[in-house]
């Protein structure tokens, strides 16, 4: 399950099968993760309908804010070149939603930290970047450099913006928000980990989700959900281990160093998607100090070390 | 709900706030663009379809046929209205009317056994000329008196039948509006009025503010709106109790109104809005009818003896509260409101309506309505003066200012014929019930139908198209 | 560590309590064109002249005026 950006431990969610009521399910690959749309009817066709419903509103947002794609709005904002590139009303709302949580992250979560990617390849090997490489890099890193005026976006030559870190949670959200639009059915929409429910099940009982191990050794775990949103963030098998010393994949953009000591995983419960990737994604960057984040914050989490 | 019995962080509260705006932003937008392109089966239905987001154009334009039993009334009522949603939250809108009108509405006297006729005096602008009828009083005969700029008008009620004064008038009525969003939830609105008719004009300016509360589900609302009437009758206004047989001398007279709301509005479940309204009013000025009058009737036979125009205060408060209902029951939604309403001339009323729309296929509907109103009636509201009595401080016989009842009965039906429009056509009875004889009236009158209340046909039929 | 049971009963409390209104993301339904207060047009409009023409009480909706001489 492996996705670009951040990704959780593999968390199944399969309901738990009691022969009570047939839930009809719907399977595709999105945004670089197996996804799957739940919908708690015993009328196949329907769920075929609300789960393609889910499935465009999946493809419609990795379109748009793939950076993999040349013809998407990310292309466009890091094809600028220094120049402003005014972007569209959804694209405005994300952008600003990234500047307020750089802003109250105090810079740890920042959208413009992609280039960093190209210094750290996390694939367990023990090559860790030459210092100077990685100011290199730092040069072109940076929200405070970029002006964003809520209209038009101006990156520094160099610089790049990726919102891969936000963007499964958002699409996981507004996937939701689509087909519950169209219909009271329960569902359960789950992007690569990151999911959602509507609401109980159509028989009041809750969802039951399985959260699967993250080392071999440890068994997997049930959760059982009414309501809200689940995502993990980080990623037991990419790393970079030197001289004892385990880099894990978060990298801290302002110092364009892995953050030490963060967690294997962190599982967050939340209202939506986007709020719960978040959390993980700051609990994480936090590292050390995850659980006391968390703690702090009065956030429902689940820490693996 | 809340997340978790501990008080969130500032940093997750930050999010929690951060993650709702965004979502709710675009999770309506996203509707309205994604379905757009999304092939047809998957495109929201005619009842489910979002509200007209920023950036969309609206054309709404219509007509209103309105007939009253009787040959009273018949009304033809074409309006234009357009709503510009500008891309930053910003609202213009502005309409169009234009208003036909002919037909005959009750000049307030009592029918007789015997036919009556009525004379008014009224000015003319030479002696010479020769007026055929006036606007006020249309089918009437006018008759010169000669050396004077003076002419009686004469028209006639047969025997038993409500006294009808004949009328034909035009009105051109047209709004402006513009609103805009101050911050996020709060949001400004002005706007002007005009409506003018041959002897009527009015002019309003009105300014308000909302503002959402608890993530959008409460608005708090203010109005207020202050209009300006100028009543300019044909013949001048008539002092209150003039006798409709002498020459007017009054030229034109005014009124104004100021008028408050205060509303909040809540969402109560994903499937209830709820509105809760309370409307002040007040008037001060000319607020009679000056073509209207009182028969001024025998005391023992009950047959009208003169007619003096009527008189109501020139002061007048109104409150109300009204209370709105929006619920969507599986694929239906039910309006219901109930409104109570009290003024200082005495009348209390109770409306209460409820309609249910229905969707038929994915791209039409249907709307029945049922709508319920009682009043009671002004405290100097008479059928008649009686003859050697005092005369009263203020007196109407108005119907509007009577006690009756009145039932709606009627449906809508709405259809799309192509992307982004409607065609709908919506048809109601309306019918006054009240009390038609009075036990106790003098004489002959008490054998006469005294209730002058209406039943009444309007078709309107209209298309909306969303650019 | 922060335990799973304390997870499990986090998620608890998610369906657990009463709250008037909605969240943003279950707007769905009251953001339909059909459960806006004026989503008649211009048959309100008709209709309040209608009666405002026809009944003594009047107002309770809005305070727009734009009245006629029909009083």
């Amino acid at each position: 399950m492996d996705a670009p950006g951040l990704v959780g431990p593999c968390l199944g969610a399969t309901p738990f099968e009691r022969e009570r009521t047939q839930v009809q399910t719907h399977r595709f690959q999105a945004m670089g993760s197996p996804c799957e749309v739940q919908v708690d009817t015993p009328d196949p066709a329907l769920g075929r309908r609300l789960g393609a419903m889910a499935q465009a509103e999946a493809l419609r947002i990795e379109h748009k804010y793939s950076r993999y794609r040349p013809d998407s709005v990310v292309a466009a904002i890091n094809a600028g070149a220094g120049q402003p590139v005014p972007v569209d009303a959804e694209t405005a709302s994300l952008i600003a939603f990234a500047d307020q949580c750089y802003r109250i992250s105090e810079g740890r979560f920042d959208i413009s930290s992609g280039a960093l990617r190209r210094v750290w390849t996390f694939d367990g090997s023990d090559r860790v970047p030459d210092p100077a490489a990685v100011a290199h890099c730092l040069l072109a890193v940076g929200w405070d450099k970029a002006i964003w005026d809520g209209i038009a976006l101006t990156l520094k030559p160099g610089m790049e913006i990726d919102l891969g870190g936000i963007a499964k949670e958002y699409a996981v959200d507004m996937a939701l928000a689509k087909v519950t639009h169209h219909h009271d059915v329960p569902i359960l929409v789950n992007f690569g980990g990151d999911l959602r429910v509507s609401g109980p099940r159509a028989d009041g009982a809750r969802w039951r989700v399985l959260i699967d191990a993250i080392e071999p050794d440890q068994r997997p775990a049930w959760l059982d959900m009414a309501s809200g949103a689940i995502t993990t963030s980080g990623d037991a098998r990419r790393f970079v281990l030197r001289n004892g010393v385990r880099y894990g994949h978060i990298i801290d953009p302002r110092n364009g160093m892995p953050v030490p000591a963060a967690p294997r995983s962190i599982t967050v419960a939340a209202e939506t998607c986007i709020e719960a990737g978040m959390l993980s994604t700051l609990a994480m960057l936090h590292g050390e100090q995850a659980e006391h984040f968390l703690k702090t914050q009065g956030v429902a989490a689940w820490v693996a070390r | 709900m809340q997340l978790n019995p501990r008080k969130l962080g500032t940093i997750a509260a930050g999010l929690s706030a951060l993650s709702a705006n965004l979502l709710s932003a675009n999770a309506a937008q996203a509707e309205t663009v994604a379905d757009a392109t999304a092939n047809a089966p998957h495109a929201p239905g005619l009842m489910t379809e979002g509200a007209p987001e920023p950036g969309s154009f609206l054309v709404d334009t219509s007509v209103l046929f309105y007939q009253e039993a009787g040959g009273r009334v018949t009304a033809v009522e074409p309006v234009i209205n357009v709503v510009d949603n500008l891309l930053n939250g910003s609202v213009i809108n502005g309409a169009f009317t234009y208003d036909s009108l002919t037909g005959a509405t009750p000049n307030g006297a009592t029918p007789a056994t015997g036919p009556q006729t009525f004379t008014q005096i009224i000015k003319v602008a030479t002696s010479t000329t020769q007026v055929t009828s006036t606007g006020a009083s249309g089918g009437s005969t006018v008759t010169t008196i000669p050396g004077t700029a003076t002419a009686t008008s004469t028209y006639s009620t047969a025997a038993g039948r409500t006294p009808l004064a004949a009328f034909h008038d035009h009105r051109y009525a047209g709004n402006l509006g513009f609103s805009w969003l101050s911050d996020p939830d709060t949001r400004f609105k002005v706007g002007a009025a005009v409506s003018v008719e041959r002897d009527y004009a009015t002019y309003s300016v009105n300014a308000g503010v909302s503002h959402d509360l608890f993530q959008k589900n409460t608005t708090v609302a203010l109005s207020l709106n202050i209009e300006q009437d100028e009543s300019q009758p044909y013949n001048g206004t008539p002092n209150g109790f003039q006798n409709l047989n002498s020459l007017i001398t009054n030229g034109n007279d005014h009124k104004t109104v100021a008028n408050v709301v205060v509303g909040l509005t809540q969402s109560l479940t994903r499937f209830w809005l709820t509105q809760l309204n309370y409307n002040y009013s007040t008037s001060s000025g000319y607020q009679s009818d000056p073509y209207r009058v009182l028969s001024v009737v025998d005391s023992a036979t009950g047959a009208a003896l003169s007619y003096l125009y009527e008189n109501r205060p020139r002061d007048r408060a109104r409150h109300s509260v009204y209370w709105g209902n929006k619920l969507t029951l599986g694929p239906t939604v039910a309006d219901v409101s109930l409104r109570y309403y009290h003024d200082t001339w005495g009348i209390n009323s109770i409306t209460a309506e409820v309609s249910e729309q229905v969707p038929i296929t994915h791209n039409s509907y249907i709307k029945p309505l049922f709508r319920y109103y009682h009043q009671g009636a002004a405290n100097f509201f008479r059928n008649y003066l009686v003859s050697g009595a005092t005369l009263p401080q203020y007196a109407s016989s108005d119907s509007r200012l009577g006690r009756f009842n009145a039932t709606t009965i009627g449906a809508r039906y709405g259809i799309r014929l192509m992307e982004d429009s409607e065609l709908y056509v919506q048809a109601e009875d309306y019918r006054q019930t009240g009390t038609h004889y009075v036990a106790g009236a003098p004489g002959a009158l008490a054998n006469l139908d005294l209730f002058s209340g209406v039943h009444a046909i309007s078709v309107m039929t209209g298309f909306k198209v969303k650019m | 560590m922060i335990r799973m049971i304390g997870l499990a009963l986090g998620l608890t409390l998610l369906g657990g309590c009463a709250h008037v209104g909605v969240r943003p993301w279950q707007r769905d339904i009251l953001a339909r064109n059909v459960m806006q207060p004026d989503a008649d047009g211009n048959i309100s409009a008709y209709r309040d002249h209608i009666y405002f023409s026809k009944e003594g009480a009047t107002g309770g909706r809005s305070a727009d005026g734009g009245g006629c001489g029909c009083n």
